[in-house]
């Protein structure tokens, strides 16, 4: 596959008359046709940055940017207009734009002076808010629109100024889960289908993981590309991700966070309650851990029953419960009781 | 015939309206003409119109001297400043901007005041005394003022980056010759403070057929090459990020869009003092009557319907029963203000969805 972009040995920054402000050095990196990419970063590692200089808005401070084997600093604002589309973060707030309007000035990169489409351009137009699913509102105003239909109204119109590159930064920001799962389908498609190289920024991991072709991740001192897989067997994530009471589970790809606890408390039993009822004391800083000697105080889960969970003391049992709520309350209640903390502190307390 | 009826269908509506505001230009043109303190006969409003000579001069002198110059100067200021009041709009994406937000018109004051206030100190005699000779010397002054003023933004848009930065530059520069003028009039004589003032509250009277004629075309051509900016401004209202990345030079347009929306502030300044309101009003009522976003349709608008917004002024100010003619600014206000509020009213749920 032919690639579009070749980024070599690019810092990105802020340069001003005096002081250069580095933000990320070294960077390599290529975008293919036909593959949607994710650039994934921690706040503050470069993402809009990178994205800003690969648009042309800001100037590389060493390295270059290479589009179809030409560098983009060398290109007009014309040429750069038929070659990236973008989309921002910003809304797009025009007073009384109407949807068709809106993806119609994609094309002002091709029409004349006054800017009137022709049939072909007409045509592209239409078929761009075809592909995006918002047909139906052709003639809707932009502010009557939720924020999903905006933002693919927004792709729309990068769609309809006909480049083989489309940027994206953060399309996804603002959005609801299915919001979020169908904008991304949306871009796989378009990649997919018309060949386009896509490159978007996100902070959902787990979304990038199942449906981008390529993942960047963007350190301060190098970018690290590859398909999500393979960046998962080199276990590349876990340096991106290692502060902060997060752990990455490299296995199923999903992130867990990470408590800190100052109680055991031992638990007889196993399977989805077991799970759940682990989240939930984990969440107050108690860690279950499974009985195995004879103790004095324990908790017992019988699966499938109606209720499930005993609270167990010397044998016999206390209290039953069919809520994990109910039992992280009244253990909670036990612990926190003065007299009760002291009959059974070596019990629960490490 | 089908095919004409069919280019009929196709017409964007928008064209249908714009051809229902020229009709109402031309109603409130004719009224202008025809309504006043003194009562003219239609007939013989038709024949002076026509060119044909009656023997009642004083008829003949009202309408050639007074009424068709000031309707001739209200039609062309209202389409100058709805015009240039869009193009501020929309480039500082500002409802609230209009043509006086980048200091142009109090430009045009400090240089009248500097005629006024201060040469006439130092040469020994009032101003109010000249006579035509006074007349032309304020247009000049006016018209070096608000050209100097806008020479000045030019720099500054050229120098720094940000349109926001321009817009506050602007006003800042408002202020300061605001605060000259304060300074002149301090130190100047009563009749000369006297005669700043009645500049200062504008005028669509002050000029004669001949000054009126040469005002149409000051401002028609302008007017008529913000036309081509259509595309342009189209464009920066997407917001600037957005229409670099479609290929727009913004450098190059934001200062074309200052320097035709300056002209156009500058000659209306120059010629009728300083009117307030149609500027910022008249832009929200073009969008109004059209739901487009597309300028050139917009453009065409606010030129038609600012005309016909001060030919309504001017005919308010001269509303028969009132003796002498009404401040012209005191009505656009009253006219404007309302405008403007109703407009923010209604916008104000889709601003909060915006925010």
């Amino acid at each position: 596959m032919a690639s579009i972009i070749e980024i070599k040995q690019l810092s990105i920054g802020y340069s001003e008359t005096k002081n250069h402000k580095l933000v990320a050095q070294n960077l390599n990196a290529t975008l293919h046709e036909g593959e949607m990419t994710c650039l994934l970063g921690a706040n503050g590692q470069g993402k809009s940055t990178l994205m800003k200089t690969m648009c042309g808005f800001l100037n590389p401070l060493a390295g270059y940017i290479s589009l179809n084997g030409k560098r983009i600093s060398t290109l007009s604002e014309k040429q750069m207009a038929k070659q990236i589309a973008i989309v921002l973060t910003e809304k797009i707030s025009v007073p009384n734009a109407t949807v068709y309007e809106l993806v119609a000035y994609g094309r002002s990169p091709f029409t004349g002076f006054l800017g009137k489409l022709n049939s072909t351009d007409k045509d592209i137009v239409n078929k761009s808010i075809e592909q995006c699913g918002i047909a139906h509102k052709k003639y809707s105003l932009l502010s009557t629109l939720s924020d999903g239909e905006r933002q693919k109204v927004t792709i729309a119109k990068a769609l309809a100024q006909d480049t083989p590159f489309i940027l994206l930064d953060e399309p996804t920001a603002f959005l609801d889960l299915p919001a979020r799962v169908e904008i991304m389908q949306l871009l796989r498609q378009l990649a997919t289908k018309s060949g386009k190289a896509i490159l978007m920024s996100t902070h959902d991991l787990d979304l990038a993981l199942q449906m981008a072709d390529k993942l960047w991740l963007l350190h301060t001192n190098n970018v690290i590309c590859g398909s999500p897989e393979d960046l998962l067997l080199t276990n590349a994530f876990q340096p991106m991700f290692s502060k902060g009471g997060v752990a990455f589970d490299n296995k199923t790809g999903l992130f867990t966070v990470q408590y800190q606890h100052f109680a055991t408390l031992p638990v007889k039993g196993h399977g989805f309650e077991y799970v759940l009822l682990r989240r939930a004391f984990a969440r107050k800083g108690i860690k279950l851990v499974q009985c195995k000697q004879a103790e004095r105080f324990w908790i017992n889960i019988t699966n499938n029953d109606a209720l499930p969970f005993t609270i167990m003391k010397d044998n016999c049992d206390i209290a039953k419960f069919n809520s994990v709520e109910q039992v992280v309350k009244t253990i909670l209640k036990q612990l926190s009781a003065k007299n009760q903390l002291v009959k059974n502190q070596e019990l629960i307390l490490q | 015939m089908t095919k004409y009826i069919t280019y009929i269908k196709n017409l964007n509506p928008a064209y249908f309206k714009i051809g229902g505001l020229i009709f109402l230009v031309i109603a409130l043109f004719c009224l202008n003409l025809g309504l006043g303190s003194v009562h003219i006969p239609l007939s013989s409003l038709i024949d002076i119109i026509s060119g044909e000579e009656i023997n009642n001069i004083v008829w003949q002198n009202i309408l050639t001297r007074s009424r068709l110059p000031q309707a001739i100067v209200s039609l062309s200021a209202g389409m100058a400043l709805g015009i240039a009041g869009l193009l501020m709009q929309t480039l500082f994406r500002n409802p609230l901007a209009g043509p006086s937000v980048l200091g142009i018109s109090s430009g045009a004051s400090l240089g009248v005041g500097f005629v006024i206030l201060v040469a006439g100190q130092f040469f020994g005699f009032s101003f109010s005394r000249l006579g035509i000779f006074g007349d032309l010397s304020l247009l000049l002054a006016a018209f070096a003022g608000s050209l100097g003023i806008l020479l000045i933004i030019l720099i500054i848009s050229k120098k720094i980056g940000g349109t926001l930065a321009v817009l506050i530059m602007g006003v800042m520069i408002g202020y300061l010759s605001n605060s000259l003028v304060g300074i002149m009039k301090f130190y100047s004589l009563e009749e000369d403070v006297h005669t700043y003032v009645m500049w200062g509250l504008g005028s669509f009277s002050r000029l004669s057929l001949g000054r009126a004629q040469l005002f149409i075309i000051l401002t028609v051509i302008p007017s008529i090459s913000c036309l081509l900016l259509s595309k342009w401004l189209n464009l920066l209202a997407l917001g600037e990020n957005y229409a670099v990345n479609l290929g727009l030079k913004i450098q190059r347009a934001r200062v074309i869009i200052i320097l035709l929306s300056g002209v156009l502030t500058a000659t209306v300044t120059a010629f009728c003092g300083p009117i307030v309101f149609i500027g910022m009003a008249v832009p929200h009522l073009a969008k109004l009557v059209s739901r487009t976003s597309n300028h050139f349709i917009l453009i065409l608008n606010a030129g038609i319907i600012g005309s016909a917004t001060t030919l309504l002024c001017n005919l308010i100010a001269r509303l028969p029963g009132l003796d002498s003619a009404l401040p012209i600014n005191s009505v656009t206000a009253f006219i404007g203000a309302p405008v403007v509020i109703s407009v923010i009213w209604k916008r104000r749920r889709e601003n909060l969805a915006d925010n």
